[in-house]
């Protein structure tokens, strides 16, 4: 077969009608939400922690707001104030939370909400801009705008259950400051300094019912997902086999990315992974959603503070814990109400795991230019394991062994064991458990792991094939490699991404991108 | 009028009845039993409100077997019940029609059950359907899910057709300031 590709991969692509799986993680990903960026998810990670000195741990990352251009002021990028945003866990396998973290913001201009003002004449005039001068880790007189939020664990039903404010670990504060967005180098003085400034947003925190503190950080960073985006949506305009290995294929460049230059917002979270367990197995299921309050009435005269009412039930609008899932896997008539479902009723969706319609496009895009160069004749280039139970376990079951819970409730989740021990940076494989690396993805997920590249592969039949488990190549039983007759493809969109793009500490993703530099 | 169909099969094995033509034979040989054409059991109008599912049970039969008949449905009009939206389920001569209607349709449509035999003799029946607006007051809907809990289950959407209750910006002044 590798030499079947091989020479696959000079074949030109001559027409193309849909993206492969390289879109951006969940960006925009379902019609309804392209309305609602501030509360459109776009990446989860759950891993356990590989800073150095905090074995232990479990790193929740939930980002929000998706292709923040930096430079989009006066306003920025501020989240939602009237939202619900959510980091749900599940610890004994029923794929419904047993833990919620709980983030609602709450924005203030300065001068008791009155804003700064500047004597113009004989008046004092509001200025029209969110900071007014420089502002540093030790000095935000002049910034014009703060946003905070509140942190509650809810044990239990999310709605119903045992609520708990998180605390500050200094002194039971309640209230968090969240960093002002990086408007540029002349406001910050330099990527170091806002840098500075951001760390003090950092909080060790008190959990009800955690002996040991966790850690949280809400602020904006650099686009962490990486994706050739625009190529991608150009009906793929490029051949999306991997170069290195395949003359004619895509190299692997960083300027592929084209979001690199993007930021998001995240929600970080250090926990004690002792805290997180509950009664499972150790293996723990984690999702993020946002919701919004059902009723909402625009102010015909709006103010800052009350451009609208809104009451009524939280009411979800926005969910995500595997990436490409709700991008290439969920049909267009459903992608709003997978945002608003739970993994508890994912059977409502499983027809689009097991019967999925990826591949079966892949098949019509490419089957007659494969067969052409390569002289075969291949029926389809789809796997043919229908019901697609491999995608069945990478998506809504985990594998057992290693990211299964003791009870089996398919559902799409991150699924995360902290019992296996976290991989040094240095030494992680951006291909997660199919590189060999237990600790990465589909074991949860880490920043470095290109879910795009692994993910396009197991839609396309990698399971089928064996894959090395601690070095040893694997048959896992899911479906025979006739099922997947292109399973070993090194399918991939050609923007690169390793844990060497990231820091090694919390809150891990990289400070954003300037809105202007000196 | 849109018509659609989708031919639902519900036989594994096809039985095949040879008929002879001509109405009896000739002198001295025995007449040919003459094919039947199938027979669905006539339905009674049904009214059903918006966006819910409405089921109907029948029958069918034909001297070559319940079980070897084709079933196909039709809508008159598809813009109200498309052939998606029409479910048959059953086996033998009891068999049960579902139809949801598109989101939000109303209106007046015949939904046609047509069996076929493996000579190709076809019988059919119509089910009757006027699928009924839910009006709902914008207003007042928005007033009850305004004091709900946060807590609650969300109000349900899908369902009602919504009436406008005024067309001016005063409509929600009160909830607003």
């Amino acid at each position: 077969m590798a030499t079947t590709l091989k020479r696959a991969v000079g074949l030109t692509i001559a027409a193309a009608l849909i993206p492969l799986a390289g879109q951006a993680s969940s960006h925009r990903e379902a019609p309804n939400i392209t309305r609602l960026p501030a509360v459109d998810s776009t990446d989860f990670y759950i891993f356990n922690s590989y800073e150095p000195g905090r074995a232990g741990y479990v790193t929740l990352l939930a980002d929000y707001l998706p292709l923040q251009d930096a430079y989009g002021g006066p306003n920025y990028f501020a989240l939602d104030s009237t939202a619900l945003y959510e980091i749900h866990l599940d610890s004994d396998g029923d794929a419904q939370e047993d833990l919620t973290f709980q983030f609602r913001f709450t924005n203030k201009l300065a001068n008791n909400n009155n804003g700064i003002k500047l004597g113009i004449g004989s008046s004092q005039v509001a200025v029209p801009l969110k900071n007014v001068g420089p502002i540093s880790a030790n000095d935000s007189s002049l910034l014009n705008f703060n946003e905070s939020y509140t942190l509650t664990l809810v044990r239990g039903d999310r709605r119903k259950g045992q609520a708990a404010p998180v605390t500050k670990a200094s002194d039971g504060g309640t209230m968090f400051g969240k960093p002002f967005d990086f408007v540029g180098t002349k406001t910050f003085a330099s990527v170091q300094g806002y840098a500075d400034y951001a760390k003090k947003f950092v909080y060790d925190v008190n959990v009800p019912g955690c002996d040991k503190p966790g850690r949280v950080f809400v602020g904006q960073r650099r686009e962490p997902f990486a994706v050739n985006l625009g190529k991608v949506f150009d009906l793929v305009n490029l051949v999306p086999v991997d170069g290195a290995s395949f003359p004619g294929g895509i190299m692997q460049d960083p300027k592929n990315n084209q979001i690199a230059n993007k930021n998001i917002t995240t929600l970080a979270l250090e926990l004690p992974a002792s805290c997180l367990k509950g009664s499972g197995n150790g293996v723990i299921g984690g999702w993020t959603s946002a919701s919004l309050r059902q009723a909402r009435i625009l102010n015909p005269k709006p103010t800052f503070s009350k451009p609208e009412v809104s009451g009524g039930p939280w009411t979800q609008v926005s969910r995500l814990a595997t990436p490409l899932v709700n991008e290439v896997v969920i049909g267009l008539p459903d992608k709003d109400r997978f945002n608003a479902s739970q993994p508890k009723d994912d059977a409502q969706f499983a027809t689009y795991v097991t019967n999925p319609t990826l591949p079966a496009l892949l098949d019509v895009l490419f089957r007659g230019a494969v067969n052409q160069t390569l002289g075969t004749n291949f029926t389809t280039i789809a796997p043919t394991n229908i019901p697609r139970n491999d995608l069945v376990t990478a998506f809504l079951t985990g594998f057992a062994g290693v990211n299964q819970q003791s009870k089996v409730t398919p559902s799409e989740m991150m699924r995360l064991n902290t019992g296996i021990a976290p991989t040094a940076a240095a030494q992680q494989s951006t291909f997660g458990v199919a590189g060999g690396d237990l600790a990465g993805f589909p074991n949860g997920r880490r920043p470095g792991d290109d879910v795009t590249d692994i993910a396009l592969r197991v839609v396309m039949g990698r399971l089928c094939h064996p894959i090395p488990v601690n070095g040893t190549p694997t048959d896992l039983g899911l479906c025979k490699p006739a099922d997947a007759v292109v399973g070993t493809a090194p399918f991939t969109d050609g923007a690169p991404v390793s844990a060497q793009d990231f820091d090694a500490e919390f809150p891990y993703l990289r400070t954003p991108v300037p809105g202007a530099t000196m | 009028m849109k018509l659609s169909t989708k031919m639902v099969t519900l036989a594994v094995t096809a039985f095949a009845v040879t008929a002879c033509g001509g109405g009896g034979g000739g002198s001295g040989s025995a007449p040919m039993p003459q094919n039947v054409a199938p027979t669905v059991s006539a339905f009674a109008s049904q009214n059903l409100d918006q966006d819910t599912l409405a089921s109907a049970a029948f029958t069918v039969s034909d001297d070559g077997g319940a079980d070897a008949l084709t079933l196909s449905v039709s809508s008159s009009d598809t813009s109200i019940v498309s052939v998606d939206g029409i479910t048959l389920t059953g086996s033998g001569a009891n068999r049960t029609v579902s139809v949801l209607p598109a989101e939000d349709a109303t209106g007046r449509v015949n939904i046609r059950i047509n069996a076929k035999d493996a000579q190709g003799n076809v019988g059919s029946s119509i089910l009757p359907l006027t699928v009924n607006a839910v009006t709902q007051s914008i207003a007042s809907y928005t007033s009850a899910t305004f004091v709900k809990d946060e807590s609650d289950t969300p109000a349900q959407v899908s369902g009602f057709t919504f009436v406008q209750d005024a067309d001016d910006d005063n409509t929600f002044a009160s909830l607003v300031q």
